[in-house]
């Protein structure tokens, strides 16, 4: 269920993973979701799991944790993936009726299928070890180039971790609503599919009612703590690179390359 | 064990929240409660003390990890596919009730637990207009939109969505919160009146025992999990030390009143409570001097 | 602290004033309790004093700064701290310390000065020892407490609370209450609340009652809540101590209509039983 979603959520910790520069998390990340976009064999996806186990480690995050996020995609994912293995063209292998699978759909199914879990995880690795806060810091840091097209990379920043720190507030909302609803009979527990589905869109209006209000809550209050959009902003901690910070860059530029380098076999 | 006498019934209930997650907490830890028909029971407890949880496990919004919830000793649980049914006949309003009004008029949002239970237009009619009144509301507002009420009305919408199911139990979480006193009070009013003309039990979850504790038969007060004291308002006022459930006013002044010889009750709340005391402890001395 | 002339506000889009001729003069270090019934405009109010709000016509003076100066917007809002009712709509960061931090990064401090003015809050509102945590494994009244630290680590002049104590149970009430009002005493702070428990006006060196965008009613807690009839006319209830006294007065006893506290109440009550 929503509340299952933990995509967003901060684990507070003193991991290596956690003592990272928040900049050099976020470059690891994007690094890591240039080298799942380009994996295409098994090798690459063996290595991309293999980062992300290290990454998991040295964060000392239980696995379960990454799994319980992955439940609340779980059917997104194997629709998407199921949808794939049946479109890929190809020479027909197995034949039900109309329906026909062939070798290629099933390798680009479980390929998609992969790639979706290990982006999951990856993503929920890099918010589980690092703060909204340090995000944003490190996200304007990296953003500065924006300046010289006059857009404001705090701004940027600040939005970006502002839509994070509302994955878990909208998960809490809609599971209040959804309760609320629920005792008045609607069928989102129960009945056919339909049902479900209609119980479900009765379920986005309020959620739209409340995001909107909760949004307009939160500006007003960062009103009051002197925020004002395009200033110089200064954070708790300075932000420089260590040793650690060295060798993860260097780690995952080498599975990038590796990566990107590996021949395609089909 | 089917039984008689109470309507609802919960037998050593458990439940954990984000189980297997580093912020695992244990909700209810072991509770048993049994509820009578047409009673009132007042819920009260620190945050976090599982008043909250304990009220959704009481109409199957919640599954107990361990335990059984008994409604006219039938268990719950037993049958998955009656539990929509059961939600009908025990309606719940959560706090702050009004931020899940989201229907185009007050009336479409009355008619969702009704139409959800299958009535046909004029069953649904009837029922509105009935909850309305029961809520002190005017007829006339029906096509409004809830988001012209004030807050006090919104909140009385609200609850009117359920009062149209016509549950056997009502449960309320906080009724009275964020309204000014007058606003608390009439609440507490019509809940009284409604509860009284149908014949319906009545649990409330709340703080607010100084406006909310005139219609209490008898308190339950939660502490971790579980239940902590159980019994009638007076005497738990008395019992309780104050950094568990701070005294109301009028409990520390009938205390101090006690300790300076003059014979009160001890476990007095209410205002008019304590002016019929000091009234008649007044009018005595002056017939004895006359 | 605060001075209001003749301030009358209306949202756009709407015809009827919400806030129609307010003036007040709000002197510094006071404690100010605002109470009237819902929808008379005491958010609005509060609103106007950190230039959240602007007035339609008449003005606010913060400090003697206009609120509607833009150059002074900013200082205004460091000055005057705004704690709404619902901690978890007012927290950005996930961490406390960093949460407590938020405002200070915002005005341009240093890293080491955010770090000793956020440690001495976090110390004032009694929560150093969870300044590591995360928001979410907070309680309530912890929350409401980070979002005091953070206004404080700010060095305001006044706070103003909207029903900031509404989500919370009566003894964490209590304690928070003590927190402010004791960070109130140490610096000198003006405190502007808005409460619908009366026991919490109470506390307050003034009361002030809004009704329809209007002050109807100034004075000290025990001159306003001897006022019962007029209270009750605006919707709003004495508390219990005063309405005790209201009764037995209007049932002949020979008791005053202001009372401060129990003890005082006890006396009163006993004598006048002991026939003195």
């Amino acid at each position: 269920m929503l509340q299952d979603i933990t995509m967003g959520l901060y684990i507070p910790g003193d991991s290596i993973a956690h003592r990272l520069d928040p900049r050099v998390k976020i470059i690891l990340a994007v690094c890591y979701v240039i080298a799942l976009i380009c994996a295409s064999d098994i090798l690459s996806y063996g290595l991309a799991a293999l980062t992300l186990a290290g990454a998991v480690t040295a964060a000392k995050i239980k696995p379960s944790m990454l799994l319980r996020g992955m439940r609340g995609f779980i059917v997104m994912i194997a629709f998407t993936a199921v949808l794939c293995a049946f479109m890929t063209p190809g020479a027909s292998w197995v034949q039900w009726g109309w329906l026909s699978l062939s070798k290629e759909g099933i390798y680009k199914g479980a390929q998609v299928l992969l790639s979706f879990i290990l982006f999951i995880a990856g993503t929920s690795w890099l918010t589980f070890t690092t703060s909204p806060l340090q995000l944003m810091e490190g996200m304007s840091k990296l953003l500065y180039p924006l300046r010289y097209i006059k857009v404001s990379p705090q701004e940027v920043a600040l939005i970006m971790s502002i839509s994070m720190r509302f994955v878990p507030i909208m998960a809490e909302e809609s599971y209040r609503i959804l309760n609320a609803q629920k005792a008045r009979g609607a069928y989102i527990d129960s009945g056919n599919i339909t049902q479900r589905v209609q119980a479900m869109v009765s379920l986005l209006a309020p959620l739209f009612i409340r995001a909107w209000q909760r949004s307009e809550t939160l500006s007003t209050a960062m009103l009051c703590r002197c925020y004002q959009s395009g200033a110089e902003r200064t954070g708790l901690r300075k932000m420089f690179m260590k040793r650690a910070d060295y060798t993860a860059l260097a780690l995952m530029s080498a599975v990038l390359l590796i990566i990107i380098a590996l021949p395609d076999y089909y | 064990m089917p039984d008689t006498e109470s309507i609802l019934r919960l037998n050593d209930v458990y439940h954990t929240y984000s189980y297997g997650t580093p912020w695992a907490k244990a909700a209810l830890d072991g509770v048993s409660f049994q509820l009578r028909p047409e009673e009132t029971v007042i819920v009260t407890g620190s945050n976090g003390s599982g008043k909250s949880t304990l009220l959704q496990h009481m109409n199957g919004l919640l599954k107990p990890e361990r335990g059984q919830i008994y409604f006219k000793g039938q268990d719950i649980w037993q049958d998955k596919k009656n539990i929509r049914q059961v939600r009908f006949q025990i309606g719940i309003a959560f706090q702050f009730p009004e931020y899940q009004l989201f229907h185009k008029t007050v009336a479409e949002d009355i008619a969702f637990g009704p139409k959800n239970m299958g009535l046909t237009a004029s069953q649904i009619n009837e029922r509105t207009e009935e909850a309305l009144f029961f809520v002190g509301l005017e007829q006339k507002i029906k096509d409004y939109s809830p988001q012209r009420l004030s807050t006090g009305e919104k909140r009385r919408v609200s609850l009117a969505g359920i009062i149209a199911m016509q549950p056997k139990i009502l449960l309320l979480d906080e009724p009275t919160v964020g309204l000014d006193p007058q606003g608390g009070q009439l609440i507490m009013e019509r809940m009284r009146a409604y509860q009284q003309a149908r014949g319906i039990a009545l649990v409330i979850v709340t703080h607010d025992l100084e406006n909310v504790g005139a219609v209490t038969d008898r308190v339950i007060m939660m502490k971790e999990g579980k239940i902590h004291r159980e019994g009638q308002l007076s005497k738990i006022l008395a019992g309780a030390p104050d950094d568990e459930l701070p005294k109301p006013v009028i409990t520390q002044l009938f205390q101090e009143l006690s300790a300076r010889g003059v014979p009160v009750n001890r476990g007095t709340m209410l205002v008019n409570e304590a002016a019929a005391q000091i009234l008649d402890l007044y009018n005595k001395r002056k017939e004895k001097r006359a | 602290m605060f001075t209001i002339d003749e301030l009358v506000f209306t949202y756009p889009d709407e015809n009827v004033p919400v806030l129609n001729g307010i003036s007040l003069h709000i002197s510094p270090g006071s404690v100010v309790a605002l109470i009237g019934p819902n929808a008379s405009g005491k958010s609005t109010l509060a609103r106007h004093l950190n230039a959240l709000l602007l007035p339609s016509s008449g003005r606010v003076l913060i400090e003697g700064m206009d609120s509607r100066d833009p150059q002074y917007t900013n200082l205004i809002r460091q000055r005057v701290g705004l704690i709404f009712q619902n901690p978890d709509d007012q927290m950005i960061g996930s961490n406390v310390e960093e949460e407590v931090a938020f405002g200070l990064g915002n005005i341009g401090v240093a890293p080491e000065e955010i770090r000793k003015r956020s440690d001495e809050a976090l110390r004032m509102a009694g929560i150093y020892d969870l300044r590591t945590q995360s928001a979410h494994t907070l309680s309530g009244g912890e929350k409401q407490r980070v979002v005091l630290a953070e206004v404080l680590a700010l060095r305001p002049q006044g706070i103003v609370l909207d029903e900031a104590t509404a989500m919370l149970d009566p003894v964490i009430r209590q304690e928070w209450l003590q927190v402010l009002l004791s960070a109130g005493r140490k610096y000198n702070l003006t405190i502007f609340m808005i409460t619908h428990h009366m026991d919490e006006a109470l506390l307050a060196d003034r009361v002030l009652v809004l009704d329809k965008g209007r002050i109807v009613l100034d004075g000290s807690a025990a001159e306003i809540f001897s006022k019962v009839d007029k209270l009750r006319e605006y919707g709003l209830e004495p508390p219990p101590l005063q309405a005790l006294m209201y009764t037995l007065a209007e049932a002949g006893c020979p008791v005053p209509a202001e009372v401060y506290g129990v003890k005082n109440c006890a006396e009163i009550i006993s004598r006048m039983l002991a026939g003195e």
